[in-house]
C-alpha cells in the first residue's frame, strides 16, 4: 500500500472540491472581466469615432488655413507688384512736372483778354437729340388670344 | 398667301392662327422649297392649335378640360404640353402655373370658360413640389383636378416645334445656311441670317404705340418672347381694369409698376415662361430674378422707360428712355 494509500479518503474528497471550487470561481472572475471590457469597448467607440472626427476636422482646418495663407502670400506678392508698379508711376508724374515747369513760368505771361460781364446765349431746343433706332425684322410685344 | 420676294432668295408668308398673325421670313431658299416649308409650318401650327387651344371648341384641351379628376388619353402634343407647364411650374417655383383659368373666368375674361370646380385638390392646395398634372406616360393618361390654360406657353411651343421643322426642311433642301424668323403675334423664334446677311434685329414694342419702339435687340439665336398687359386687359365684373397675366399665388392680375417683359433665349417655350414669370415677380422683385438665372430680360415699368439685365444689354442695339436703375 502506498503512503497516498494511508491518507483517509474523506481529506482526499475535501482537497478535490476545494480545487474544483477554485477553477469555478476563476471561470467566473475571468468571464465577469470580459464582460466588462466588452461593455467599456462599446461604452468607448462614440468617443473614439468622434475623436477621430475631430482629428479629420482638424486636418481639413489645417489643409484650408495653409491654402488662407498661400492666397494671403499671393496677395501680398501682388501687393508688392502694385506698390513697385505706383512707385514707377510717382516717378513718371514727377519728371512729368518738372518738364511742365518751365512751359507753367510761360503761362504766366499770356494776358486773357478781359470776358463781358454778360452774355446772351442763343435758342436753345429742349428735345434731347435721340438718334433714330435701327429698322428692325420684326417687333415683340402683346398678342391676342393664344 | 405669299408676299413677293423682296430680295433675291427672301421669301416672305402670312397668315393667321392661334388667334395672331403668323408671319414667316425664308432667306436662302428657293421658291419651291420655301413653298413646301410654309406649308408645313401651317399645318404644324394648326395641329398644335387642335391640341392646345382652349378657345376652339373642337380642341382635346377644351375636352379635357370638361373631364376634371378623371384619367383622360390625350395626344402626344397635349401631353408634351402638360409635361412642360408642370416642369416650368416647378422650375419658376410656382410663378408660371397653367391653373389660371378659373381665375380668368371669375375676372370676366372673354372665352374662358372653366366649368363647374371640383372639391379635390384645388389648385392653391398643391404646393410647387406636388404634380398639378397626374401623368401615365405610357398610356398617355393624363388627370387634372383644376381647368388648364396653356396659352402662353402653349404658343411657346408650337413655335418650338414648328421652328424645328424649319430647320429640318431647310437642311434638306439646300447645303447653304438658311436664315428664318417665324413670329406668331408678337412672339418670335428665328435663326440663321436675316434678309440684309446681318443678326435678326427685333423691336420691343413701347407702351404708346405709334411711335418708336422702346428698344430694338439683336436675336442671336433661338426666341424673343414677350409678356405684356397692352393688348389683352378688360374690365372686370367689379369694374377694375384687368389683364390676363394672373399670379398664381394671389389668383389676380400681376406685374404691379410694370407694362411688359421681353426674354430672349435659345428656346421659345422656356423664353415664354420667364416673361411671364418675370412679369408676376413685379417691377420690385423682376431685377434680382432676373439676373440671378442669367436671363436677357427687358422690362418696361409704367412710366414708359426700359430696364435690363446684363446679359440683355449684351444684345441690345438701340433703346429710347432707358431707366435709371435696372
Amino acid at each position: 500500500m502506498s503512503r497516498l494509500g494511508r491518507v483517509p479518503i474523506h481529506l482526499g474528497v475535501a482537497l478535490g472540491a476545494t480545487c474544483a471550487a477554485y477553477a469555478g470561481s476563476l471561470v467566473a472572475v475571468t468571464a465577469l472581466e470580459t464582460g466588462r471590457q466588452d461593455a467599456a469597448r462599446v461604452e468607448v467607440a462614440p468617443l473614439a469615432d468622434a475623436a477621430a472626427r475631430t482629428r479629420d476636422a482638424n486636418d481639413r482646418l489645417e489643409a484650408a488655413l495653409a491654402a488662407v495663407a498661400d492666397r494671403y502670400a499671393r496677395a501680398a506678392g501682388d501687393y508688392d507688384g502694385v506698390g513697385t508698379a505706383a512707385d514707377r508711376s510717382g516717378a513718371s508724374i514727377a519728371a512729368l512736372a518738372d518738364e511742365l515747369r518751365p512751359l507753367r513760368r510761360g503761362l504766366r505771361t499770356v494776358r486773357i483778354p478781359t470776358l463781358p460781364a454778360r452774355s446772351a446765349p442763343g435758342p436753345v431746343s429742349l428735345a434731347a437729340p435721340v438718334a433714330a433706332p435701327p429698322a428692325a425684322h420684326a417687333t415683340t410685344g402683346g398678342s391676342g388670344k393664344p | 398667301m405669299t408676299v413677293a420676294p423682296a430680295a433675291s432668295g427672301v421669301h416672305r408668308f402670312a397668315a393667321r392662327a392661334m388667334g395672331s398673325p403668323l408671319r414667316l421670313t425664308l432667306v436662302g431658299s428657293d421658291d419651291r422649297a420655301a413653298a413646301t416649308i410654309w406649308s408645313a409650318v401651317r399645318d404644324d401650327v394648326e395641329a398644335t392649335e387642335q391640341a392646345l387651344s382652349r378657345f376652339r371648341e373642337s380642341a382635346e384641351l377644351v375636352g379635357l378640360n370638361r373631364r376634371l379628376g378623371v384619367p383622360v388619353p390625350v395626344g402626344d402634343r397635349l401631353y408634351r404640353a402638360l409635361t412642360a407647364a408642370e416642369r416650368a411650374r416647378r422650375v419658376t417655383s410656382g410663378r408660371f402655373d397653367a391653373r389660371v383659368l378659373r381665375d380668368l373666368e371669375r375676372l370676366g375674361e372673354h372665352g374662358a370658360t372653366a366649368g363647374p370646380r371640383t372639391a379635390a385638390h384645388p389648385a392653391e392646395d398643391v404646393p410647387p413640389g406636388e404634380p398639378s398634372v397626374r401623368r401615365r406616360p405610357r398610356s398617355r393618361l393624363v388627370r387634372i383636378e383644376e381647368p388648364i390654360d396653356l396659352g402662353g406657353i402653349g404658343k411657346g411651343l408650337a413655335l418650338r416645334w414648328a421652328a424645328r421643322l424649319v430647320e429640318r426642311l431647310a437642311a434638306e433642301g439646300t447645303a447653304e445656311e438658311c436664315g428664318y424668323l417665324l413670329e406668331a403675334g408678337g412672339d418670335i423664334a428665328c435663326r440663321g441670317p436675316a434678309p440684309d446677311g446681318a443678326t435678326w434685329r427685333i423691336a420691343i414694342e413701347a407702351p404708346d404705340e405709334g411711335v418708336a419702339p422702346a428698344a430694338v435687340v439683336a436675336a442671336v439665336g433661338g426666341a424673343v418672347m414677350t409678356s405684356s398687359r397692352l393688348v389683352r386687359h378688360w374690365r372686370s365684373p367689379a369694374g377694375d381694369d384687368v389683364h390676363h397675366l394672373i399670379d398664381p399665388a394671389t389668383h389676380e392680375p400681376a406685374g404691379d409698376g410694370l407694362v411688359s417683359v421681353t426674354v430672349a433665349g435659345p428656346d421659345p417655350a422656356w423664353s415664354e415662361v420667364w416673361s411671364k414669370s418675370l412679369f408676376v415677380a413685379g417691377r420690385g422683385g423682376i431685377g434680382p430674378l432676373a439676373r440671378s438665372r442669367g436671363l436677357a430680360a427687358w422690362w418696361i415699368d409704367a412710366d414708359g422707360r426700359v430696364a435690363m439685365t446684363p446679359a440683355a444689354r449684351e444684345r441690345t442695339l438701340w433703346v429710347r428712355d432707358e431707366a435709371a436703375t435696372a
